[in-house]
């Protein structure tokens, strides 16, 4: 009975602290070294570790209400036939998310210091796009501005795209047996950015006339280690040029620093349970090199500006005798660009915030190496806070196998049932999985699709480890 | 035991998971893929424009017609000119039309000559008399425009005669008596002289020519008998000027004009009445005496159809004389005037006197002296109308839509905002002139549009609805498009002013079929 309340009480720590995105499968893995990326107050079992340039790789994408059988209908052969746009804008929400995050570790090593300290040192690449838009951004092309007459239509999407070099160093110190905490410093270099603070176009439909006003604001900013040009012109149009020279590129490579850091508290109230929390990846980084703006603000171009907005309530009968004149419905819709303007050039320097992580998680070893854990993490990226609630089965086998399973709840998406095997030969460990294996059985019903491997050097397990987990004996 | 059945359950969903994967080798192949679903409703604004009175109506052919008044109010404006009602010259030109001939003879005998003396032998002298009657004109002095003197005499003298014509009461410009002096030797003289410039001196309508003959002494001898005749004709007499007195000069008016407001001919039928109507008569009279212009009618007419501006007729109006500028003159008009698109004309018929007290104290009559006629009709669109109908048909040719239309449940809105003080009973018809049938109208019934005032608009919403496109079609195949709309007051009297306006906001609401609109091939 006490197992059982134990369990509730894990998960319930879970739902109360918050929701949260998807926790990596290996967060679970009590065996692997990574576990500290998520939770820096973690207990690594081992006493050292080193893992090889590109020894951890992950790559995940959350699409969100993007999947294949909300946008394709297929026959009976499993061509798509049909775009079912509709299906697709009714599974939106009023926003939505759309994310990828890749990683790369290119050194990664970690020790301990006295019982007590655990300090790991890692160097990683990591890219991370987020996407926050609008359910207006489709919706409107499917159903019409007519479905937009009570509330507008608020098409608008906001971005961050960023691919930066993040070294950290952490440490865990263990204030007692109850007790430990974790911080994980980092220094940030980004490499390439793209910020949308916002690209917003809010149509107000007349409910009478059906007369149309429309708002409208983008800034989009850029920033790249390799040199580049962007211009614009209404005549020509775009022009992208880059310079892809190697010695401006690594002149470039630190030129772009932030700062950042992970925190991590780990609370034991029993020896088999033990509730954790995490703010991970708050900083910043300041982009310095090659940085661009495209700017475009609604403006008073004329006759259809009024407060802000480009109003429409139909062809004036000036513009009627102008047509009835020969004059052209395309002579109209140039002048409409005036009020569009758009502005490409340099800018000065800017700073985007990393997406921040709070996680709370709580775990219960039910058993021998077995433990169930229920973790909660929020994810602010790009205005947007993607909520997530995971609960991850883990357990050891043989002293040789890790299993791991996690299933994850998320807005619009609750099909995530995340597996992980870990093999433990002597000192190497080998770790594969994804985060949503009903991607593998049935794709066209999934949002989220990721994959993470890792290859890890390590030796010796901690002596509270050894000592919880004597080696089992063969019977002869 | 737990891990046991975990360890299965794990292994089973890795299989399935696996072999499930390899279900969709076609998931991507994208060669099939051509349809989109997605019907959405939209609506859009086509139309928000403000049409005034004043707007519409200069699209008329003639919109010169259309004036705005001092309050605002339309008015139509015709102006009918007689430049010559009377002219003083196509009088003094008909005076004396035909020529005033005198002819005479004589016979003597030669011994009863005079006495010569000098070297000359008078043959004949007479006092030619020559008359201009005339119940018309007593003349006291006349200037010639033109005119001609004939001289044509025969005599049976076998020498050179030397013929002196005297004419004391025809003097040029100087005051210079006409004089002829002329020789001749063959028994004839015939000599045409030209009398412009010269003024005619008249007593009593009448003037003397002195006519003297007479020949050298010596020469052949002189028959024993003299004969001698003469015909004297004044021709072509035109005069510039009369001085004398004068019957009265009438004339009759019957002048008609087109009636040119088209817009009323090609959209309205039925007739307006204006209740204000106003004519502003204006007469120039140089002749230095009064008359009068007694008006039988004026009046606008077509088949069937009349108008009068005046309230009794005939209408006299008195002319005062010697005006070198137009004068207003009073009018009896009609409190009201109907207009009509039928009216073709505009007609003034009656008669002008000048000098109407007849022959008595001398008047100078010059060429120049008229009577000009200026009517200037100014009707003020302050009316009443009852069953008024308008209608106008605008082509607006064959418009292709796709045979299968990604286009349906169209709705179309027209919201009218109306400050003209009139109602309205709409309808739009799509008209097949090769057929010649009506197709479709756009509204079930005719849709009534309120009157309204410039203060309080009238707000009037017309719907109008096709569920399936081809009806729509079908209405578009049409080459016109005719709008009829009943105008109607209840005969309360309004003013139509330029600024009233009739605020028209047209939209649609229609689902589109993306792929109706993608996948349709023009």
């Amino acid at each position: 009975m006490k197992r059982y309340l134990i369990v509730l009480g894990a998960l319930l720590s879970g739902i109360i602290a918050a929701y949260g995105q998807n926790l990596d499968v290996f967060h679970f893995m009590r065996t692997s070294p990574f576990q500290n990326f998520d939770t820096p107050s973690c207990e690594t079992i081992y006493n050292g570790y080193v893992s090889l340039p590109g020894g951890q790789v992950h790559v995940g994408g959350n699409l969100g209400s993007i999947r294949y059988n909300n946008l394709f209908a297929t026959d009976n052969e499993g061509y798509p036939t049909t775009l079912t746009a509709t299906r697709f804008a009714n599974s939106l929400s009023k926003n939505n998310y759309l994310g990828a995050i890749s990683s790369v570790e290119l050194l990664g090593f970690g020790f301990r210091v006295k019982k007590k300290f655990f300090i790991t040192m890692d160097y990683r690449l990591r890219f991370n796009t987020d996407i926050r838009y609008s359910k207006a951004l489709f919706g409107l092309p499917v159903y019409g501005n007519m479905a937009y007459v009570d509330d507008p239509a608020d098409m608008n999407i906001s971005a961050n795209v960023s691919a930066y070099q993040e070294i950290g160093v952490s440490i865990r110190h263990k204030i007692n047996d109850r007790m430990s905490w974790g911080v994980r410093p980092k220094v940030l270099f980004g490499m390439a950015n793209l910020r949308a603070d916002k690209v917003s176009v809010l149509l107000t439909t007349d409910p009478r006339n059906y007369g149309l006003a429309m708002q409208y604001d983008a800034m989009i900013k850029a920033s790249a280690i390799i040199p580049y040009s962007l211009t614009f012109d209404r005549d020509n149009g775009f022009s992208f040029d880059y310079d892809m020279d190697a010695g401006d590129i690594i002149d470039n490579l630190f030129k772009n620093p932030g700062v950042g850091i992970d925190l991590g508290f780990t609370f034991k109230p029993l020896p088999a349970f033990n509730v954790s929390f995490s703010v991970l990846d708050l900083g910043f980084i300041n982009w310095k090199t090659n940085t661009t703006q495209m700017q475009s603000v609604l403006y008073d171009a004329g006759r259809f500006y009024e407060d802000g907005s480009l109003v429409f309530g139909g062809m004036t009968q000036d513009d009627i005798q102008y047509l009835i004149d020969g004059g052209k419905i395309g002579d109209f819709l140039d002048t409409l660009a005036y009020y569009f303007p758009l502005e490409v050039g340099p800018t000065k320097s800017y700073v985007t915030a990393t997406p921040v992580r709070v996680v709370a998680q709580g775990d219960y070893e039910f058993a021998k190496h077995h433990t169930v854990s229920a973790a909660v993490q929020f994810r602010f990226a790009s205005r947007y806070v993607q909520p997530s609630l995971t609960l991850a089965y883990d357990g050891s086998f043989f002293d040789i196998i890790d299993i791991c399973v996690a299933y994850t709840m998320q807005r619009k998406s609750f099909d995530n049932l995340g597996f992980a095997i870990g093999l433990n030969l002597g000192y190497l460990n080998v770790y594969a999985g994804t985060q949503n294996i009903i991607s593998l059985l049935s794709f066209k019903d999934s949002s989220q699709l990721t994959a993470t491997a890792g290859v890890v050097f390590n030796w010796g397990h901690f002596k509270n480890w050894r000592e919880k987990y004597p080696k089992e004996k063969k019977k002869s | 035991m737990l891990v046991r059945d975990l360890n299965r359950i794990l292994a089973g969903v890795i299989l399935v998971a696996f072999f499930a994967g390899c279900n969709s080798e076609h998931a991507f192949d994208f060669s099939r893929l051509h349809d989109i679903e997605a019907e959405g409703t939209w609506g859009l604004p086509l139309m928000d424009a403000n049409y005034t009175i004043g707007d519409i109506l200069s699209l008329a052919d003639n919109p010169e017609l259309i004036q705005v008044g001092n309050d605002g109010t339309l008015e139509i404006h015709y102006e009918y000119e007689i430049d010559s009602v009377i002219s003083a010259s196509q009088y003094l030109d008909s005076y004396f039309n035909n020529p005033i001939e005198v002819s005479g003879s004589a016979s003597f005998p030669s011994m009863d000559l005079p006495i010569p003396s000098g070297n000359m032998q008078v043959l004949y002298r007479d006092t030619i008399p020559v008359a201009f009657p005339s119940d018309l004109v007593v003349i006291n002095r006349a200037d010639l425009k033109s005119g001609l003197i004939t001289f044509n005499i025969t005599y049976n003298v076998d020498r050179q005669v030397h013929v002196v014509a005297t004419c004391p009461q025809i003097v040029n410009a100087s005051g210079q008596p006409l004089r002829v002096d002329e020789i001749s030797s063959n028994g004839t003289l015939h000599n045409t002289y030209d009398l412009s410039g010269y003024s005619l001196v008249l007593s009593n309508n009448s003037l003397e020519v002195y006519l003297e003959v007479s020949c050298p002494l010596s020469g052949a001898p002189l028959p024993s008998e003299l004969s001698f005749s003469y015909n004297l004709s004044l021709s072509q007499i035109l005069f510039s000027e009369i001085r004398g007195s004068f019957a009265p000069l009438s004339v009759s008016i019957d002048k008609e004009w087109d009636f040119e407001l088209d817009f009323l001919k090609d959209h309205l039928s039925g007739t307006l009445t204006l209740l204000n109507p106003q004519v502003k008569c204006e007469i120039m009279n140089t002749f230095p005496v009064d008359g009068t212009i007694e008006l039988e009618k004026a009046e606008f007419s077509g088949v069937g159809v009349q108008s009068s501006l005046l309230r009794n007729t005939p209408a006299t109006i008195y002319v005062p004389g010697a005006t070198s500028q137009f004068t207003p003159v009073e009018l009896p008009l009609a409190t009201s005037v109907l207009l009509s698109p039928y009216f073709e004309h505009f007609k003034l018929k009656g008669g002008a006197v000048i000098n109407p007290g007849g022959i008595g104290s001398e008047l100078v009559f010059s060429e120049n002296q008229l009577i000009h006629l200026r009517f200037t009709v100014v009707l003020p669109l302050h009316l009443t109308m009852d069953n008024i109908v308008f209608r106008d048909t605008i082509p607006i040719g064959n418009i292709d839509i796709p045979e299968e239309p990604a286009f349906s449940n169209l709705f179309v809105r027209l919201g009218i905002s109306n400050s003209i003080p009139l109602n309205f009973g709409m309808q739009v018809y799509f008209y097949d002139s090769q057929t010649q049938t009506i197709k479709d109208s756009l509204f079930l019934n005719p849709q009534i549009i309120l009157s309204g005032t410039d203060d309080h608009p009238r707000e009037s919403e017309l719907f109008a609805s096709r569920e399936d496109l081809r009806a729509v079609q079908e209405m578009l195949s049409c080459d016109n498009i005719i709008l009829r709309a009943l105008v109607y007051n209840d005969n309360a009297p309004v003013y139509i002013k330029s600024d009233q306006k009739l605020g028209v906001q047209l939209s649609v609401k229609f689902n589109m079929d993306v792929n109706a609109l993608v996948n349709h091939e023009p």
